[in-house]
C-alpha cells in the first residue's frame, strides 16, 4: 500500500516540482518543428523495396530543387520494403509566384473596372446630351478612369514579368507577345503557372525516382496562403477555447483558487506536452494540434475529480478525501496512458505520422498532467480548504 | 435481480435502441471513409482574395455543379476558411485528376443566339463591365431589374449584324450548350407548360435549338420504333451522348447504350420547356436540358444594324409574385444574368493548387490499422483496469460500453458525414475519456465510502462526468463553428458527440450493468 503523501506535514512542498518541469519546457518550445500543415511545403510518404540512403536522397534532392530544407525519414515498412517520408520546404519561388498570382488578380479586377468606366464614360460625352455641367463631371471622371486604368495595367504588367520570372526555372522563359490584351495575359500566367506547379511535381518525383523505385505513394503540396491561414486560425482556436473553458470552470466553482488550480492544470499539461514536442522533434501540424486540445479535456477529468472529491464531498478529512481522489485518479491517468502507448508503438511500427503526432503529444501531456494535478492542483486546493477552516 | 431485469431497465434499453438506430443509419446510408481511409484525391484551391460565406457558397456549389455535371459522383466540396476550397474526389488515378483539375481552371460558355445566329458570347464581353443597378420600384409596386455590359469593338459589329431587323426577337441565351448531343422527349414533355398543339411546340423549340446550319437533334420517343430509326441515322461521331429525362424506362437508356450512346440523364424539370408569350410571339424562356437559361427580347431600337458598344437587359417581375418577394426576385434574376453573361465563371479568380493523391491500397490499411489500434488499446485497457480492481468479471461491462461507443460514433458520424483523420483521432479521444468515465464510475460503487446508497453513488460519479462533458463540449465550440478549420472540425464533432453519447447513453447504461452486478454485494 502507498502512503498517503498528502497526509505528510510537509506536502506544500511537491508545488515545486511541475514548475521546474514548465521551467524546463519553455527551454525546449522554441525547438518545436513547425510541419507543413503550418510552415507550407511537401511531404512524400511511400514505400520501396529499394534499399535507402537517406543522404543519398537528401542531396539529391536539395541539388535537383533548388531547396535548402529537406528532411527524409526511413523506417522498415509495415508490409516489407521500407518507409520513406519526405519532407521539402516550400520552393521560394513558386511561393512568390502564387502570391503574385493573387496580386495580378486583383490589379486585373481593377484594371478592367477602370476600362469600361472609360468606355461608358466616353459614350456618355459621345452622345452629347449632357448639360454642360455634367459634360465637365463626365470629362473629369474620364480622365480619373483612364489615370486608374493606366497604374493598374502598369502593376499587371509588374506582376506579369515577376510571375514569369518566378517561375522560369521550372517550364522555361515564356513568350508573352501572344497576349496583347490583359485578359490574353491572364489566361497565360493562369496556364504557366499551373504548369510551373506541375513540373515542379514531376522534377521532385523524378528525383525520387532516380534513387528508388516505388508505385504508390502520397503527396501532400500545402500552399504558403493555406499554411498561414492554418497558422492564423489556430492561435485563434486554442485561445477562443482556453476562455471559454474558463468562464465555465468559474462558473462552475464561483471561487477563484480551485478555478486557479483547474486552469493551472491544463495550461501545464499544454506547456509539458509543448516541451515534449521541442525535445523530441514532434512537428505542430493540425493533428498534434488536435491532440493538444484534447488534453484540455484529459486534464479537466483529474482536476475535477480532485477538486469536486475535496470540496463537495463530507467523510473523512480532507486529505484522506485528496489522497482518494489521487489513486482514482492515477488508475484514470494509466488507463489513458495505456491507450495512447499502444497507439504510439503502432504508429512507430507502421509508419503512421498523423498517429504518432497525436499519441506522442498526448502521452506527453497525460504524464505532464500526473504530476501537475498530484503535486500542484491537490496542493493548491488542499491549501485553500484548509485555511477556510481556520 | 436477474438479468431479464437488467435488460429492462431504462438505461440500458436507451443504449440498444440507439445501437439500433445507428446500424440502420450505417445500413442505409453506408458508412462514408474520407479520403484518407478510402484513398482518392484532394485538389487545394486558393481564391484570389478572402469572400463572405455567401459568396463562398455560392462558389463552392458553381464547382460542386461543374464537377458532377462532368459525371463525376460522391465528389465532395469543402471551404477552408475564407479563401481556401478542397475538391475530393474518391478516385486517384492520374487521367481522371487531370481532367477534373482541368474542368476546374476551364471557363464556361455563354452565347446569345437570335434567330439561329450567335450575336453574342463571353468572349466579345468585356471583362469588368458587366454591371448590375439596384432593383427599383415604379409607382404601380412593379419591381424592375437590369444589368448592363459592353461589347469589344468586334462583338458590337457581330451584335448589330445579327440583330438587324429583329426586333422582337428573343436572344436564346445559352450556358455551355451541348454540341455533341441529340435530345430525346416525350410529346408531353415538349408542350410543358403550353396550351400549344404538338406541331406548334416542336417548331419553337427547334428553332432555339438551331445555330448556324446545325442543329441539337430533338427525337419524339412517344413512338419508340420511329425515334429508334431516327436514332440510327444520327451521326454517332458529332453526337455522342443523348439528353433524356431521369424518368424514362431502363430499357430505353440500355437501349440507347446499346446503339453507343452515352446517356446524360436529366431531371423532368430541366427537360421540360418553358414557354412564353410576348409581343404576340411564343417563344422558349427557359430549358435547362440544353442550357437555355434565359431569353430576353431584342429591343426595337438596338436592330437598326447600327454598331453600340453599351447593353443592358432589364425586365420587371412577374406581377404573380407576392410584393414582399419581389425584390428578392429581383436579385436572383440579376444574380443568374451576371453568372450567365460571364460564361458561368465565378465571382473571383480561383488558383489551383497541386493534388494531394493517397492510393487506395494505403487508405485501406491505414483504416485497418487504426480499427486494430482502437481494439487493442481498449483490450489493454480493460486488462488494465480489471486488475486494478481486482474484478475480471466488470471487464464484460467494460467492453461492451467501450464497443458500443465505438460503434456509434463510427456508425453515427461515417453515415451522416465522412470520417476523416480529424475524426478518427476524436473518437480514439472520445473512447479514452469514456473508460476515465467508467473508471470514476468503478471507483465510486466499489470503494468509495460504505454505507451510502448505490444510487447516490452513482450520483456522485455522474456529477463529475457531466461536468466534464459539458467543460469539454464547449472548450470544442469554437473549433466547431469559428475556425472553417475542416481538418479539426471533424475533430471536434467527434469529441462533442462522444461527449453526448458517453455521457447520456453509454455510460448510465454501464451503471447499469455495474449496479447489476454488484447487487449481491450492496446487501452487506
Amino acid at each position: 500500500m502507498i502512503p498517503n503523501i498528502y497526509a505528510r506535514a510537509d506536502y506544500k512542498r511537491l508545488i515545486v516540482i511541475p514548475f521546474i518541469f514548465i521551467l524546463i519546457s519553455f527551454y525546449f518550445i522554441p525547438h518545436i518543428p513547425a510541419g507543413i500543415d503550418l510552415r507550407g511545403g511537401i511531404l512524400i510518404t511511400l514505400q520501396t523495396t529499394s534499399t535507402v540512403n537517406p543522404e543519398a536522397l537528401q542531396s539529391a534532392l536539395v541539388q535537383g530543387l533548388g531547396v535548402r530544407d529537406v528532411s527524409i525519414k526511413a523506417s522498415p515498412g509495415p508490409i516489407g520494403g521500407t518507409g520513406v517520408e519526405v519532407e521539402i520546404e516550400q520552393n521560394e519561388n513558386l511561393a512568390t509566384a502564387e502570391k503574385t498570382l493573387r496580386a495580378f488578380y486583383e490589379e486585373y479586377q481593377l484594371f478592367s473596372e477602370a476600362d469600361y468606366d472609360v468606355l461608358s464614360l466616353k459614350g456618355q460625352i459621345e452622345r452629347g446630351n449632357l448639360s454642360a455641367q455634367d459634360q465637365a463631371k463626365a470629362r473629369a471622371s474620364l480622365a480619373d478612369a483612364e489615370a486608374r486604368r493606366s497604374t493598374s495595367l502598369t502593376a499587371v504588367n509588374q506582376d506579369a514579368d515577376t510571375l514569369f520570372t518566378s517561375i522560369e526555372p521550372f517550364i522555361g522563359r515564356v513568350d508573352r507577345s501572344s497576349a496583347t490584351t490583359a485578359t490574353d495575359l491572364k489566361d497565360l500566367l493562369t496556364t504557366s503557372y499551373e504548369q510551373a506547379k506541375s513540373a515542379y511535381r514531376d522534377r521532385v518525383l523524378g528525383v525520387l525516382r532516380g534513387q528508388m523505385s516505388f508505385t504508390d505513394f502520397t503527396y501532400k503540396d500545402v500552399s504558403p496562403s493555406l499554411s498561414e491561414f492554418f497558422l492564423q486560425k489556430t492561435i485563434q482556436v486554442v485561445i477562443i477555447s482556453f476562455l471559454l473553458t474558463a468562464v465555465v470552470v468559474v462558473l462552475i466553482f464561483r471561487s477563484f483558487v480551485p478555478s486557479m488550480a483547474v486552469m493551472f492544470g491544463a495550461v501545464n499539461d499544454i506547456i509539458f506536452a509543448l516541451g515534449a514536442m521541442g525535445l523530441f522533434g514532434i512537428p505542430l501540424t493540425l493533428a498534434s494540434l488536435g491532440a493538444l486540445l484534447m488534453l484540455i479535456g484529459f486534464s479537466l477529468d483529474t482536476d475535477m475529480l480532485l477538486t469536486v472529491r475535496i470540496m463537495k464531498r463530507e467523510e473523512g478529512n480532507p486529505r484522506d478525501r485528496a489522497f482518494g481522489a489521487f489513486k482514482t485518479g492515477l488508475t484514470m491517468s494509466m488507463a489513458a496512458i495505456t491507450a495512447f502507448a499502444v497507439l504510439l508503438v503502432l504508429s512507430i511500427l507502421l509508419q503512421l505520422p498523423t498517429y504518432f503526432q497525436i499519441s506522442a503529444v498526448a502521452l506527453a501531456g497525460l504524464v505532464g498532467d500526473v504530476i501537475a494535478t498530484w503535486c500542484t492542483n491537490a496542493v493548491m486546493v488542499l491549501w485553500y480548504v484548509e485555511g477556510r477552516r481556520k | 435481480m436477474r438479468i431479464e431485469e437488467l435488460l429492462r431497465d431504462k438505461r440500458m434499453i436507451l443504449l440498444f435502441a440507439l445501437l439500433a438506430l445507428a446500424f440502420v443509419l450505417a445500413a442505409t446510408r453506408g458508412v462514408h471513409f474520407g479520403i484518407e481511409f478510402a484513398g482518392g484525391t484532394r485538389i487545394p484551391i486558393t481564391l484570389e482574395r478572402p469572400v463572405d460565406p455567401l459568396t463562398l457558397t455560392e462558389i463552392t456549389n458553381n464547382i460542386k455543379n461543374r464537377v458532377s455535371a462532368f459525371g463525376l459522383q460522391q465528389v465532395l466540396v469543402k471551404a477552408i476558411g475564407d479563401t481556401e476550397i478542397y475538391v475530393e474526389l474518391p478516385k486517384s488515378d492520374p487521367g481522371l485528376v487531370n481532367s477534373t483539375m482541368a474542368l476546374l481552371g476551364k471557363q464556361g460558355k455563354f452565347e446569345g443566339i437570335v434567330d439561329g445566329r450567335v450575336a453574342v458570347s463571353n468572349d466579345v464581353i468585356m471583362p469588368g463591365s458587366i454591371r448590375a443597378a439596384e432593383p427599383y420600384m415604379d409607382q404601380a409596386n412593379n419591381v424592375h431589374w437590369e444589368v448592363g455590359f459592353a461589347l469589344t469593338e468586334g462583338g458590337a459589329i457581330r451584335f448589330a449584324d445579327a440583330a438587324k431587323g429583329k426586333a422582337n426577337y428573343p436572344v436564346y441565351m445559352f450556358l455551355d450548350r451541348p454540341e455533341d448531343a441529340v435530345l430525346l422527349m416525350t410529346r408531353s414533355e415538349a408542350i410543358g407548360n403550353s396550351t400549344l398543339a404538338e406541331s406548334e411546340a416542336l417548331e419553337i423549340l427547334n428553332n432555339s435549338l438551331t445555330k448556324g446550319n446545325t442543329s441539337t437533334p430533338l427525337i419524339i420517343i412517344d413512338d419508340w420504333n420511329a425515334a429508334k430509326a431516327r436514332l440510327e441515322g444520327i451521326n454517332r461521331s458529332i453526337y455522342a451522348k443523348a439528353i433524356i429525362s431521369s424518368s424514362a424506362s431502363n430499357a430505353t437508356t440500355t437501349e440507347l447504350l446499346g446503339m453507343g450512346f452515352e446517356v446524360v440523364q436529366k431531371t423532368e424539370e430541366e427537360i421540360t420547356p418553358q414557354f412564353s408569350v410576348a409581343e404576340e410571339r411564343v417563344s422558349v424562356s427557359e430549358w435547362r436540358a440544353v442550357g437555355l437559361l434565359s431569353a430576353p427580347l431584342l429591343n426595337p431600337s438596338i436592330t437598326e444594324g447600327e454598331p453600340g458598344r453599351l447593353y443592358s437587359i432589364s425586365g420587371a417581375v412577374p406581377p404573380s409574385i407576392p410584393q414582399g418577394l419581389r425584390d428578392t426576385y429581383a436579385r436572383n434574376e440579376v444574380k443568374n444574368l451576371r453568372s450567365i453573361l460571364s460564361g458561368g465563371a465565378l465571382p473571383v479568380h480561383i488558383i489551383i493548387g497541386t493534388p494531394t493523391t493517397i492510393p487506395a491500397p494505403l487508405g485501406a490499411e491505414f483504416l485497418k490499422y487504426s480499427l486494430i489500434g482502437a481494439v487493442a488499446a481498449v483490450f489493454l485497457v480493460v486488462i488494465a483496469v480489471a486488475l486494478r480492481y481486482q474484478a475480471f468479471k466488470i471487464a464484460i461491462p467494460l467492453v461492451i460500453t467501450s464497443g458500443s461507443e465505438l460503434i456509434l460514433l463510427i456508425c453515427i458520424l461515417g453515415g451522416l458525414g465522412t470520417i476523416d483523420l480529424g475524426s478518427m483521432a476524436g473518437i480514439i479521444g472520445a473512447i479514452g475519456t469514456g473508460v476515465d468515465a467508467q473508471i470514476l464510475i468503478t471507483d465510486e460503487l466499489l470503494t468509495q465510502s460504505k454505507g451510502v446508497t448505490t444510487k447516490r453513488r452513482l450520483g456522485h460519479a455522474f456529477y463529475i462526468i457531466m461536468t466534464n462533458a459539458t467543460i469539454a463540449v464547449i472548450a470544442m465550440v469554437p473549433l466547431l463553428f469559428f475556425s472553417g478549420l475542416v481538418e479539426i472540425t471533424g475533430f471536434a464533432l467527434s469529441v462533442i458527440f462522444g461527449m453526448f453519447i458517453g455521457a447520456l447513453v453509454t455510460r448510465p447504461a454501464y451503471g447499469a450493468m455495474l449496479e447489476f452486478m454488484l447487487e449481491g454485494r450492496d446487501k452487506l
